[in-house]
């Protein structure tokens, strides 16, 4: 079984990735940056929807995991009336950290996927499901440091605010003509930031009030039904 | 028999499969195709299916279309100094005729494919996303209809747990109401997952319901876009379809194979408003004979 799921994955990374970028290069020489970023953000989330199809007790997890990115997506319909002020990352952080690596990408990615079917969707779905996710990931792989301190939780939230608007910025500079131009990018990310700082500073608030009581509702659930 | 609701598109009748493969192929040609007449004739063919699909259409949203084209117009020049002609200089940079009419064809890039993304997620709703991944990731599929059942069921359970405290005459604390919420879902979510395994989640082999057949319609469709993307692709690879902005405009090729490679597109951007068409005017004439009472959709 294990097997096969990393038979999978090296398919995905070293043959899949390299021919669609070959094919991009070679079909749309002028505008290949975009179609190969494209293409990256789409095969990075493949590994972990195979993964996630091979686990054992499922039922569980898929709606653990269903309860929680439903949890986000609510959240930001709630706050819609203040813009870009949203729990999204707060409640993928918090996942990431209690439930694995995986769990968090999933949770992100997601969250990314059926938020947009309520605003709408487009080539940059998968670039948000690729950067939420992989804020979930991270969050996963140092679990250890979040959990001890609190302080580390904030500055992390605080940090993937930057880092998802820096980030979807690069998509929009590539989006405009195909090319990566750094004083477009660099005027993208000025005229952010105040978008910047509302995301970074609503992922401290929502972690300050919502880490505490969601990480021990998920530890008990946790214990109690032994996953 | 084809059952359509009022504020559906008949385009979105066409089973997911090619559905999706279709818009793919129009938004990455759209995008990457980098040619004036490929560009203009999607546009039109965005604009005609919106027209037909929405109806109603407000000077508002078309004045905000606007300013948005010209804002990327503009400001495409103050970035990108190549070309030869040069206009005047802005602080010692050299503003350029090549670079305002890029600015111009992206303008009109963005918007279409901003259009094309509408009609998209009209056509694309989630039923349809699980199908199509549930081929494949079956357990995602399942993953993505939980997510969205729970959806609903929170927000009325949110709107529940502010009422009961309002009830209570507690003063009202929406973080407090979510706290509450996550705790009531987590619990349940146990049953849910037992309930779910004891009815064969974890089976092999289990199978998806879905409400889609793959007709010979779809099948022929599926065959007339491939077709179409390739003859397009071979005709960009060949370089039929070249042009250059900088670092002077190139002339906009009209060979006869860049003229049969657009005639091509044209077919395939005109799909959705021609099947708008047909379908409406049918359904109006069978409608009218039968004495069906048509309201117009409101919005």
């Amino acid at each position: 079984m294990l097997k096969k799921n990393i038979i999978y994955e090296i398919l995905i990374i070293f043959v899949f990735i390299p021919t669609l970028i070959f094919a991009g290069i070679c079909v749309f020489s002028d505008r290949k940056y975009l179609l190969i970023s494209f293409a990256v953000a789409v095969s990075s989330v493949i590994p972990f929807l195979i993964s996630f199809e091979k686990k054992a007790n499922f039922s569980k997890k898929a709606v653990l995991l269903a309860v929680m990115t439903a949890l986000s997506i609510v959240g930001r319909a709630l706050f819609a009336p203040l813009p870009f002020f949203k729990p999204v990352t707060a409640i993928v952080v918090l996942c990431g950290m209690e439930l694995g690596c995986e769990s968090g990408f999933l949770c992100g990615a997601m969250s990314a996927l059926i938020s947009n079917f309520m605003f709408m969707q487009g080539p940059w779905t998968p670039f948000q499901m690729f950067i939420w996710g992989s804020i979930g990931f991270v969050a996963g792989l140092m679990s250890g440091i979040l959990k001890k301190s609190r302080i580390f939780l904030l500055i992390y939230g605080a940090l993937s605010g930057l880092v998802y608007s820096a980030f979807m910025d690069i998509w929009t500079t590539m989006w405009w003509d195909g090319r990566f131009n750094i004083l477009r990018y660099i005027s993208a990310l000025v005229s952010a930031i105040p978008i910047t700082a509302i995301y970074a500073v609503s992922n401290i608030i929502f972690l300050l009030v919502l880490s505490k009581p969601i990480t021990r509702k998920l530890e008990r659930i946790c214990k109690k039904y032994n996953l | 028999m084809i059952i359509i609701m009022q504020n559906e598109c008949a385009f979105s009748k066409i089973h997911p499969l090619p559905l999706f493969m279709w818009f793919v192929s129009v938004i990455s040609f759209t995008v990457l195709a980098m040619n004036p007449i490929i560009v203009i004739i999607s546009f039109i063919g965005a604009v005609a299916h919106r027209i037909l699909v929405s109806k109603k259409i407000s000077v508002k949203s078309i004045i905000g279309n606007a300013v948005f084209m010209m804002m990327i117009t503009i400001i495409n020049p103050l970035f990108s100094h190549h070309g030869v002609t040069e206009l005047f200089f802005l602080g010692g940079l050299p503003v350029t005729l090549e670079a305002l009419i890029f600015g111009f064809f992206m303008s009109i890039v963005i918007q279409t494919s901003i259009l094309w993304c509408l009609s998209m997620s009209e056509c694309m709703t989630s039923d349809k996303i699980i199908h199509l991944i549930g081929k494949i990731f079956p357990k995602i599929a399942v993953l993505i209809s939980l997510i969205l059942r729970f959806i609903p069921l929170m927000k009325d359970k949110y709107k529940r747990i502010i009422d009961s405290q309002t009830a209570l005459g507690e003063p009202i604390s929406y973080l407090s109401a979510f706290s509450v919420l996550v705790s009531i879902f987590l619990e349940d979510s146990i049953d849910t997952a037992d309930s779910m395994k004891s009815r064969g989640a974890e089976l092999k082999n289990r199978t998806n319901y879905s409400n889609f057949k793959f007709s010979p319609k779809d099948f022929c469709f599926l065959i007339f876009d491939v077709i179409i993307c390739a003859v397009i692709i071979i005709s960009i690879k060949k370089g039929c379809l070249n042009f250059s902005f900088y670092p002077s405009i190139s002339e906009i090729p009209t060979e006869n194979s860049a003229c049969f490679s657009y005639i091509m597109f044209a077919i395939l951007a005109f799909v959705p408003a021609a099947v708008e068409v047909i379908f409406w005017t049918r359904f109006v004439s069978i409608s009218s004979v039968l004495n069906i009472p048509m309201k117009k959709q409101k919005h």
